[in-house]
């Protein structure tokens, strides 16, 4: 009984995700965002909701997005500060965060000058001061992670009555 | 029935979600108000200091100067953390129908810092092309602002604007506008 009561839990949790996933046209579309280098607006650990239409959202200068690219595993939120569009509709963007003095051809890599629509995660449009916290916290200590899953499933299992 | 846990489970769920529609309902309230208010705007461009090509990067760029006068304190609203507001360069190549550069930009921290009074600044990042687009061409600079709240959805704004032509020839000496 305890077992399927925790395994609802959790798929009610992953059911929740895929239709924020859904609503949002994003893969990623709540994002905690990791590094200070878009303070000070944007600290460690807020969290921002993300969009991702592509038809509808027309990327413009100064939005703040989510990109991903293929050689690097974390995303990254920056602002965009520069946007070519072609006869296509096709764009070529540069991004920088706030907080950093060059832009960011360097995280680029070799190679690569532009973003492209692809490698874009989703815009943001809002935003939630130190949601993202716990997931700060268990990032620099993976440990507590383990232990705080652990946790949980016990009180899901041992409780419930 | 009445044990410690369910009953500490239960407050904190109705915690939270009380927490998260008074956010709901703060946040739509500051975007209302937000909406119906603006800074005060006057920008110039004053002068073009020289346009040339890179030719590691391929492709045209230029150096700007301008004046601006901009007040943000009357539209301060309690829901602003802080104010990121950047110039953007916008104009059509050849080769590009949509072109949009930031060339500067300040974040405004806190009501005290709302009044923006620069007179020739140069600017922060260069205009520089995609390609080698640059030459004779219209360009319409905006004032863009970008409002990061406390709490809710991110307001993006913009107000005054101010267009000069890109001289058709390169040059090295500066274009007053």
């Amino acid at each position: 009984m305890q077992v399927i009561s925790l395994g609802l839990l959790l798929s009610g949790a992953l059911i929740t995700y895929k239709i924020f996933m859904l609503i949002s046209n994003s893969e990623s579309p709540i994002v905690v965002v990791l590094s200070g280098s878009m303070e000070p607006g944007v600290h460690r650990g807020d969290l921002l909701l993300l969009t991702n239409y592509i038809e509808r959202d027309r990327l413009v200068s100064g939005d703040i997005v989510v990109y991903k690219l293929p050689e690097r595993n974390i995303p990254i939120v920056h602002r965009i500060i520069k946007i070519h569009e072609d006869k296509n509709l096709d764009v070529d963007i540069l991004s920088k965060g706030d907080n950093n003095i060059p832009d960011d051809r360097e995280l680029y890599g070799r190679g690569r000058r532009w973003l492209q629509r692809p490698n874009i995660a989703g815009r943001a449009f809002a935003f939630l001061p130190y949601a993202g916290m716990l997931t700060i916290i268990m990032n620099d200590y993976p440990q507590l992670k383990y232990v705080l899953l652990g946790c949980l499933s016990g009180l899901a299992l041992i409780g419930g009555e | 029935m009445h044990a410690l846990g369910p009953r500490i489970n239960v407050f904190f769920t109705h915690l939270m979600t009380m927490l998260l529609v008074l956010v709901a309902i703060a946040s739509s309230f500051s975007y209302y108000q937000l909406s119906s208010a603006s800074p005060t705007v006057d920008l110039r461009i004053s002068q073009l200091s020289f346009l040339r090509t890179i030719s590691r990067e391929r492709c045209d760029q230029a150096y700007l100067k301008f004046d601006l006068t901009a007040d943000f304190q009357r539209m301060w609203t309690w829901n602003i953390n802080h104010m990121y507001v950047y110039l953007v360069a916008e104009y059509v190549t050849d080769s590009h129908q949509r072109n949009e550069v930031v060339v500067w930009d300040t974040i405004l921290s806190g009501k005290k810092q709302g009044k923006i009074e620069r007179r020739g600044q140069n600017n922060k990042y260069s205009l520089k092309d995609h390609g080698y687009g640059l030459r004779g061409k219209e360009v319409l600079v905006k004032l863009k602002y970008n409002i990061l709240p406390y709490m809710g959805p991110l307001f993006y704004g913009e107000q005054g604007q101010n267009s000069f032509l890109v001289p058709q020839n390169y040059t090295s000496k500066a274009v007053i506008y």
